[in-house]
């Protein structure tokens, strides 16, 4: 076990049942994530790469094995335990962006917020610091219906980052956007990473993304194949895919 | 199966909850198509067939007297196909405990059944000459007592109570509904005795001779009806012809033809409503599914499956429920129809039933729903057809929903995070928030339809019975009468106070339009029968002279107006009459004038009247009832409180037929708030599972949900009201009738009650779709594009 490791997946197992077939998505994965560390898990479909993010977000069980975050085993955690700890500990990034379609780009943001704090003044002016991180508090009052992809994403960020999360998971966020404003989106990450040394776990099928990691994980039928330590990651702005 | 079918056949499977609500919207609009027609078919057929079987006569002729021989006259006419003369005399009778109540003598041949108005004999037999002192006994009016072949009934003859040995009990096609005369406008068997009595035996016990004062008969066929009976009045006219009443005013006959129509109507309006309700149920979950299912329409047309394919893929969903509908509506309305038509029959002792199947019913059931269908589909699969594959595929409905900027409305007012997420929900997704609006204002209407019809009988009834009818007897007699029996009623101990009147049978004509009515002369200053006149007049000024006051419908049917000239044409003979105001009261076709204009018209040197309104004191009521039937000439006592209380009998039959309605509108605004409330939630998995990802506990999003429904709630809770209480007034107005008029109306109390029912479904009924949505696995449910 590495030492300053923030999160722990030891000897988890993570099958699923489709009819009268087993799939078997993780087979005794062992990982350790470092606080601060920029994560890449890279795989094909199936490769198991998403339920890894999922067992890590408390979005799923394993069925099997131990995951630890900070020390505490959630996978012992009932239901509410887990809302909890997805509350203070992690920020989601999804490939759709999932914002909520009524709230504008600000009041997205505040609802993640409000989950934890209630002062409605400083939840507005903190909303705003937060769009402001990712470029976009001149679009608070806008819906999401009037953002393009990559200001969605971006939103999605400032959300992710609302309550100073130690974890951020981003399952495919360039998935549904173009080059330019993916690597946009991937910079905004990358400086929030250094910044708040908060530790990313960014899942993708798209290599090209790989190089800017401080670790990359190749996954493949639910095991790892291969781990690549980036002594020196390369900047966001020489990816190209 | 072809893939487009087994699509629609998934599609169907994936939202079964929504399906079955749908089906089962479905299936009661087409029951209560089927029950209520068809019991309204069965309950025609019935009362045709005892019409038919018992010689129910086409026209009654009523004279003051005249020789029995006056009958081979008339039957003399060609046109005449049968003919019976008989004495026909109302009375007082006494029940066992000296309670007096109102009898009809009809004394009869007794040499064998009447070829006119027969009997439909339930137990023992007719009457034989050799009888004395024999009667049989009308049905309703035994079965309420427990009368029994061999028992004695108790009439008052000559003022004298004379016991008869009842040898029959039978149906008589005049008194199906047991009504005494067209002003009863509440029949009931408690208060109304019909007895058979021998012919020669009442007149002998009446010292009358051979003489009859009622003449029954039936036209050969093909006569022509109106010729026969003009020509049968010239006969009867020296014998004081006082009324002829043709086969459709009888009372009893009109009674029934009043609750038929108040069927065949509510069966119409129901089944449409309830239809349409259908419709726009179908309406929403279909054009909530093509739009949750714009990326497969799109990719469909990408595959080249052509508009019509796609168009009629998303039709056949509809078309699919309406055809379970209609077999589940089919199950449910035809054993239904029979029990309704069982259930009246009964109650109103109906001999003959007839139920029969009626295949036309059911097709126009299904036309009716498949007809429904493609109209609730049409619009949604067009639209589906129409949609470019590029854009569908690329679309995410979720992000696609919220038009606009944030209003300054909202930048001024910022209202907590917690109730802005809610109200943008109900206020900036314009398209489901209206389909969602649709349901529950039709809830709203199918609720208050249900619960207004109770409240527009009980508002009728305490307002007749308070407000309007202030008598505590209203006593009618066999003929006109003079001062001195007016002393002797107000001799009467317990009698505090008397009004006379003189309520004769009319015949109004206006404007080329003619009905027939009861005028009821009324003194200007009544204090015992108030008036429902326009605020700016009195009784004395729409009275005064020859002016006359008319009810509503009576007013709506002549199409009056202030001013108008009528033409009544009465026994008195033809006076012109200027209708002055309108009367708001229940009773249909009715005429006040001014009972000092009438008796001038009369010629009577005398003042006359056959009819008494009188306030009794509250401890002398049977006293003084059991003395005034035994007043000569007094036909019958009519105490408000057993008339009031035979209304509430009556009514247990119409709530039940209300009861079915409503069990019907609630089972249907259940479904429909149902499928309103879980579509509404179910559509926004992704967006409530994010929310759960990012850390919203199921409390949370628990309390967003039900705080939508209450905004929906509150900003359908005017419209509701309004559209239900306007859907209420044109529902009650079908029953309405010459014999009476329904006021719409709802109690305030309905009202609250309506709103808090409805607001607890939409709460209760998102309960499952919330449910589902804490159990949501959030790695997939946070993925979904729909």
């Amino acid at each position: 076990m590495t030492q300053d490791a923030l999160i722990q997946l030891q000897h988890v197992n993570k099958d699923y049942q489709m009819g009268d077939v087993t799939v078997h998505a993780l087979r005794d994965m062992n990982l350790d994530i470092a606080t601060g560390e920029f994560i890449v898990l890279l795989g094909p479909s199936g490769s198991g790469k998403t339920t890894t993010l999922n067992v890590i977000g408390g979005l799923d069980r394993p069925s099997s094995g131990v995951v630890r975050v900070a020390g505490a085993d959630i996978t012992a955690y009932n239901n509410k335990q887990l809302t909890q700890y997805r509350r203070q500990n992690v920020g989601f990034i999804f490939q759709f962006f999932n914002l909520i379609p009524t709230l504008t780009a600000g009041e997205n943001v505040e609802f993640a917020l409000a989950l934890v704090q209630k002062d409605g003044r400083r939840l507005r002016d903190r909303a705003r610091e937060l769009l402001d991180m990712v470029g976009l508090v001149d679009r608070a009052d806008h819906f999401p219906s009037q953002l393009s992809g990559g200001e969605q994403q971006r939103v999605a960020i400032a959300r992710a980052l609302a309550n100073q999360p130690p974890v951020i998971l981003c399952d495919e966020p360039t998935g549904n956007l173009d080059v330019e404003t993916g690597q946009r989106v991937l910079q905004v990450m990358r400086d929030l990473s250094r910044e708040h040394s908060t530790t990313v776990v960014l899942v993708t099928h798209n290599s090209a993304i790989a190089p800017m990691a401080d670790r990359v994980v190749r996954l493949h039928s639910g095991g790892i194949a291969d781990i690549t330590l980036n002594e020196t990651p390369a900047p966001v702005s020489e990816l190209s895919w | 199966m072809n893939i487009i079918w087994r699509k629609t056949w998934r599609d169907l499977l994936s939202s079964k909850a929504q399906s079955i609500a749908l089906i089962i919207i479905v299936g009661l609009g087409v029951a209560s198509l089927i029950s209520m027609a068809g019991a309204y078919r069965d309950l025609s057929t019935s009362y045709q067939a005892t019409y038919e079987t018992l010689h129910f006569a086409d026209v009654s002729f009523s004279v003051q007297m005249a020789p029995a021989a006056v009958v081979d006259e008339v039957a003399a006419l060609p046109e005449v196909q049968a003919v019976t003369g008989r004495l026909v005399i109302d009375s007082g009778y006494v029940l066992p405990d000296d309670e007096p109540i109102r009898t009809r003598l009809i004394a009869v041949s007794p040499q064998g059944m009447p070829a006119v108005n027969a009997l439909y004999l339930k137990q023992g037999r007719f009457l034989r000459p050799d009888d004395r002192r024999a009667a049989v006994v009308e049905t309703n009016f035994a079965e309420y007592y427990g009368l029994q072949v061999g028992d004695e009934v108790t009439p008052i003859i000559n003022g004298k109570k004379t016991p008869l040995q009842i040898v029959g009990i039978g149906s008589s096609p005049e008194y199906l509904v047991v009504s005494a005369s067209k002003q009863d406008i509440l029949p009931s068997p408690r208060t109304f005795a019909v007895l058979f009595v021998s012919l020669p035996e009442l007149q002998e016990m009446l010292g009358l001779g051979d003489q009859i004062n009622n003449v029954n008969l039936i036209f050969a066929d093909g006569a022509d009806g109106a010729t026969v009976i003009k020509e049968v009045e010239r006969i009867l006219q020296p014998y004081g012809l006082s009324e002829t009443v043709p086969h459709d005013e009888v009372p009893s006959h009109a009674a029934l033809q009043m609750d038929l129509d108040g069927f065949r109507e509510s069966a119409n309006v129901m089944a449409f409503l309830m239809m349409f309700v259908a419709a726009m149920a179908m309406y929403a979950m279909l054009s909530r599914l093509i739009w949750s299912q714009r990326p497969q329409i799109g990719l469909m047309k990408a595959l080249g499956y052509s508009d019509s394919t796609v168009m009629w893929h998303y039709l056949t969903f509809t078309l699919l429920i309406a055809i379970a509908g209609s077999l589940l509506g089919i199950l449910l309305g035809m054993p239904l129809a029979r029990t309704i038509t069982t259930t009246y029959a009964t109650e109103l002792g109906i001999p003959l039933v007839r139920s029969k199947f009626y295949p036309d019913l059911l097709a126009t059931g299904v036309l009716m729903s498949l007809f429904f269908a493609v109209l609730a589909g049409i619009s949604p699969a067009r639209a589906s057809a129409r949609l470019a594959p590029a854009a569908a595929m690329h679309l995410d409905p979720a992000t696609a929903l919220t038009k606009g900027r944030v209003s300054i409305f909202e930048r001024w007012i910022r209202v907590p995070l917690s109730l802005r997420m809610p109200l943008r929900d109900v206020f900036r997704m314009p398209r489901r928030s209206l389909t969602t609006a649709l349901g529950i204002i039709l809830s709203f209407v199918l609720l208050l339809v249900g619960l207004g019809m109770m409240d527009s009988m009980n508002y009728m009834l305490d307002r007749n019975f308070k407000t309007i009818e202030r008598w505590d007897a209203l006593v009618l007699f066999n003929a006109p009468q003079t001062e001195n029996v007016l002393d002797k009623i107000k001799a009467i101990d317990g009698v505090k106070k008397v009004e006379t009147t003189l309520q004769i049978p009319v015949r109004l004509q206006a404007g080329g339009l003619e009905e027939a009515a009861y005028l009821v002369a009324l003194p200007v200053d009544s204090q015992l029968h108030a008036l429902q006149l326009p605020s700016n007049q009195s009784p004395a000024e729409a009275l005064r002279g020859n002016q006359m006051v008319l009810t509503n419908y009576l007013a709506d049917k002549l199409s009056l107006k202030a001013g108008d000239t009528i033409t009544v044409q009465s026994p008195l003979g033809s006076q012109e009459f200027t209708f002055s105001a309108t009367t708001d009261e229940i009773g249909g076709g009715i005429a006040y004038a001014s009972f000092d204009t009438i008796q001038s018209m009369s010629g009577m040197p005398v003042p006359i009247f056959n009819s008494l309104y009188i306030t009794l004191d509250t401890n002398k009521v049977k006293a003084a009832k059991q003395a005034l039937y035994h007043i000569p000439g007094v036909a019958s006592v009519q105490i408000k409180q057993d008339v009031l209380k035979d209304w509430q009998g009556m009514m247990g039959l119409f709530y039940a037929f209300v009861g079915v309605i409503f069990i019907f509108a609630f089972v249907m605004a259940f479904a429909l708030l149902f499928n309103a409330m879980t579509i509404n939630v179910l559509e926004r998995q992704r967006e409530f599972a994010t929310m759960r990802a990012i850390g919203a506990s199921d409390g949370l999003i628990a309390r967003l949900v039900q705080l939508e429904i209450i905004i929906m709630w509150l900003a359908t809770l005017v419209p509701g009201l309004l559209i239900g209480w306007w859907a209420n007034a044109g529902f009650v107005s079908t029953f309405n009738s010459d014999l009476f008029v329904f006021i719409p109306y709802i109690k305030p109390a309905t009202f609250a009650t309506t709103a808090l029912v409805i607001l607890l479904t939409m709460v209760l009924s998102a309960i499952p779709a919330i449910r589902h949505i804490n159990r949501l696995d959030l790695a997939e449910a946070t993925k979904i594009i729909t």
